[in-house]
């Protein structure tokens, strides 16, 4: 592709060219849901109400989705395979089975770091990152990692007892 | 000045419109982070209403003040106090000796002139609230504009007002600088009669129709901030940077960067001393990697994304 062409678009969603798909993704719908609301942070600025001019921008947003969608779809369709194909309007894929690397994609495709989910969880980072690689020998006892599984399934709003279910039968199965 | 300057230091400046939101704590983190980089530090308490930089560094009332700068006309660099880190160094403010409307606009210029001519690696200011214009004209010193926030909406007002009377005072240096009769402030109040409706337009009015020099647009394009939130108490909040970051590109035509948040810490109040609440910087609690994320993102003009900081 050539980065000129581009460039424009990752500007109207306030990246840099280089970014990921998962921050063209992120910002296009925290933009979208940002322009088509009426955050209490337009009551500061006084031309910003203008229902014209968000519209307008509305439109560029969608405009640079579509294009930059389709760019990095096409470049990156076959590192996808892992993801089962029904993907939801969120493009959050769905997994038969939550293992840790399912709660990894998930996590990726929302664009969320570990960090984040540990920031605002209270979940030890590095039990976190055990219950991804499912290191069960380094983590706490079952009663805990079942504790875990859950706030971290809730944080990222999947459904809880499918997950914790399907996580722990596999923590039984190995440990 | 009589020794020559080994270096241009960089300047750093922290505003943004409210008191309590976190700009003298800001900016004594990332300076207590620089120094650790083993960088040459200067912070100056610019905060000439509310100054409490040196709590954070429990530096006694007894030494030399800004306020000798200002009554004794004591150069800068004899007014350094001493911190517990080798390189980092504080000219202290003092809100008894100076009031900020009273400072003279000879004192100011001098001040602002002065400041450039420290020796260090990068100086940081502090500045107090409010919109006071020897406030604003401190902040546009910067080569990094930072401002600070909490996510509330008088806050982030406050923030709006900040970054767009900042952005004007600007314009208005540089139609001074390079001798253009009108003011910007003369256009935006006709700015029917230009066709201009926003800020946005004023830019590129400025820019295209006024036969202005290359420099001068360069300049204005080179005018950005950094946003930082802090005080965040949910998830949910983080995202508030995002659209105020966006409201200043697209409503106000500012390149902006979301630099990173901070957390609300109850340890804050447990803490009698604010020196004592980050000593050492190791990075090992949560803030601390915060004040890291912050630090960076500003040093290398990186921003956070909605995939939140960089995977770890
Ligand atoms: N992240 C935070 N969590 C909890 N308290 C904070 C945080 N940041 C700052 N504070 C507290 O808020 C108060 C105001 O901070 P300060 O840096 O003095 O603000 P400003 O300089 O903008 O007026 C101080 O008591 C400070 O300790
Ligand atoms: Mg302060």
């Amino acid at each position: 592709m050539h980065e000129q062409n581009y460039k424009k678009y990752f500007e109207i969603l306030e990246l840099e060219p280089d970014t990921t798909f998962s921050d063209v993704k992120g910002s296009y719908l925290h933009l979208k849901k940002l322009y088509s609301s009426n955050s209490f942070i337009f009551s500061s600025l006084s031309d910003a109400l203008e229902k014209e001019k968000r519209k307008k921008i509305l439109g560029q947003i969608e405009e640079a989705y579509a294009i930059l969608s389709d760019y990095y779809l096409s470049e990156k369709k076959q590192k996808s395979q892992t993801i089962k194909t029904t993907v939801s309007n969120e493009h959050v894929p769905e997994f038969d089975v939550y293992n840790g690397n399912a709660l990894r994609l998930t996590r990726e495709v929302l664009g969320i770091n570990l960090e984040e989910v540990a920031f605002f969880s209270k979940i030890p980072l590095q039990h976190l990152e055990n219950i991804e690689t499912e290191r069960f020998d380094l983590l706490p006892p079952k009663a805990y990692v079942r504790i875990f599984v859950r706030k971290y399934a809730e944080y990222l709003s999947l459904n809880i007892k499918k997950v914790t279910d399907d996580y722990m039968k596999q923590y039984e199965n190995k440990k | 000045m009589k020794n020559v300057k080994s270096k241009v230091a960089e300047i750093w400046t922290v505003g943004g419109g409210k008191g309590g939101t976190g700009k003298t704590f800001l900016t004594s983190q990332l300076a207590k982070y620089l120094a650790l980089k083993k960088k040459q530090v200067i912070l100056i308490d610019s905060d000439f209403g509310g100054a409490n930089l040196r709590y954070f560094f429990n530096i006694k009332k007894q030494g030399k003040s800004i306020k000798d700068f200002f009554t004794n006309k004591e150069p800068l660099e004899n007014l350094l106090s001493h911190t517990d880190m080798r390189n980092l160094k504080i000219i202290t403010g003092d809100y008894n000796a100076i009031s900020i409307n009273s400072i003279k606009y000879s004192q100011k210029m001098k001040f602002l002139r002065h400041i450039k001519e420290l020796d260090a690696d990068y100086i940081l200011i502090d500045l107090g609230g409010g919109l006071n214009f020897n406030t604003i004209d401190v902040f546009l010193l910067a080569d990094k504009m930072i401002v600070i926030t909490v996510p509330e909406i008088t806050a982030i007002d406050n923030l709006f007002q900040f970054v767009k009377n900042a952005y004007f005072r600007k314009l208005n240096f540089l139609f001074k600088n390079y001798k253009l009769k009108d003011t910007a402030k003369d256009i935006w109040e006709h700015r029917k009669n230009y066709g201009i409706e926003n800020i946005i337009d004023l830019t590129d009015y400025i820019k295209t129709k006024l036969d202005v020099d290359s420099s001068i647009s360069r300049e204005i394009s080179e005018f950005s901030i950094f946003i930082v939130l802090n005080k965040l108490k949910n998830p949910n909040e983080i995202n508030q940077g995002f659209s105020i970051k966006s409201l200043c590109i697209k409503y106000l035509g500012i390149p902006s960067i979301y630099a990173g948040y901070i957390g609300f810490d109850e340890n804050f109040r447990k803490n009698l001393s604010l020196s004592d609440y980050i000593p050492k910087f190791n990075v090992s609690t949560r803030i601390q990697k915060e004040i890291l994320e912050i630090a960076e993102n500003i040093i290398n003009k990186e921003q956070i994304t909605i995939s939140t900081i960089k995977n770890a």
